[in-house]
């Protein structure tokens, strides 16, 4: 992505905190990403090209995000985005009250989350991508690493 | 949201050297700095200057793709954080495009080719079709595939 947008969107992340990490790819978005899906988008709607698990609400909403990562995928929310032993885990961002991004939490405790339709990024902490583009990583969950 | 500014320093910014093609940069209509400015590929931004320079002689069956090209960069730089699909097709830019017609559709399909995006239901409306059956709706991949497959069948691309 050209330097100038990434600075103008993601006025927070450097060349310091951040690490490009895969190639530009289109066709997952930063949600799939979080939830392991490479080959589709994630988004509640009922759209060409999008997936959403069976069964949960079709609505944009912070509440929803949160209780179908939490019921589909066993995440819980938790308080700290520290790294702790045995958990793996996500953030949520959120701005003007809207579900904007996701990202998550690697074994040596930074982040990871893909960029709009651009590339996967590594980033230091998850406020790395707070700001004009995403608001603010507000929520955070975890669960439990099965070996 | 506000869209980031663009000027001839930006668009040298990414340009990964500064050979010939450096030099036709400032030749260029804003439209193409523009898909420059998002494509940060040397062999794309080769290809977008090339077509542009062809482009230069006034044609009236390019116009449609001309001002497609535009829309298009446009949408592609003011939803490029954008995971929402909803907030995509709301983008005033997205819906100048389904205003431009069924003639349209040949470059969308094109576009789609080289880079899978939302145009899944500007295709449904200024086709009024859907050749994506329930099975490929939701993988992203499979459903672009269709349209693809469609636009081949029916000659379009």
């Amino acid at each position: 992505m050209p330097p100038s947008l990434v600075n103008y969107y993601w006025e927070n992340l450097h060349d310091n905190n951040g690490e490009k990490k895969s190639a530009y790819d289109s066709i997952y978005n930063c949600i799939a990403f979080v939830a392991g899906l490479k080959i589709t988008k994630m988004w509640p709607i009922k759209e060409d090209g999008y997936y959403w698990p069976d069964g949960f609400p079709l609505e944009e909403s912070v509440e929803n995000f949160i209780n179908t990562f939490r019921k589909a995928y066993g995440y819980e929310l938790c308080e700290s985005n520290s790294l702790e032993s045995g958990y793996e885990k996500i953030a949520l961002y959120v701005k003007e009250n809207e579900p904007t991004h996701m990202a998550k939490q690697l074994h040596n405790g930074k982040w990871i989350s893909k960029l709009g339709s651009y590339e996967d990024i590594e980033h230091n902490s998850p406020e790395v991508l707070n700001g004009r583009a995403y608001g603010e990583a507000a929520y955070f969950m975890r669960r439990v690493i099965n070996e | 949201m506000e869209r980031p500014e663009i000027s001839d320093k930006t668009i040298d910014d990414i340009l990964p050297s500064k050979g010939n093609i450096a030099t036709k940069i400032h030749e260029l209509p804003y439209s193409a700095k523009e898909r420059i400015y998002v494509s940060w590929n040397a062999r794309e931004i080769e290809k977008i200057i090339t077509v542009h320079l062809s482009e230069f002689i006034p044609k009236k069956e390019s116009a449609i793709k001309l001002k497609f090209q535009e829309l298009c960069t446009k949408w592609k730089i003011e939803t490029i954080t954008c995971a929402s699909p909803t907030k995509k097709y709301l983008n005033e830019n997205y819906l100048k495009i389904i205003k431009l017609g069924e003639k349209v559709i040949p470059f969308i399909l094109q576009e789609m080719k080289r880079d899978p995006d939302d145009w899944f239901l500007a295709l449904r409306i200024l086709s009024e079709t859907n050749p994506v059956n329930p099975e490929e709706s939701k993988n992203f991949r499979l459903a672009t595939d269709a349209w693809i497959k469609w636009g081949e069948e029916n000659k379009l691309i």
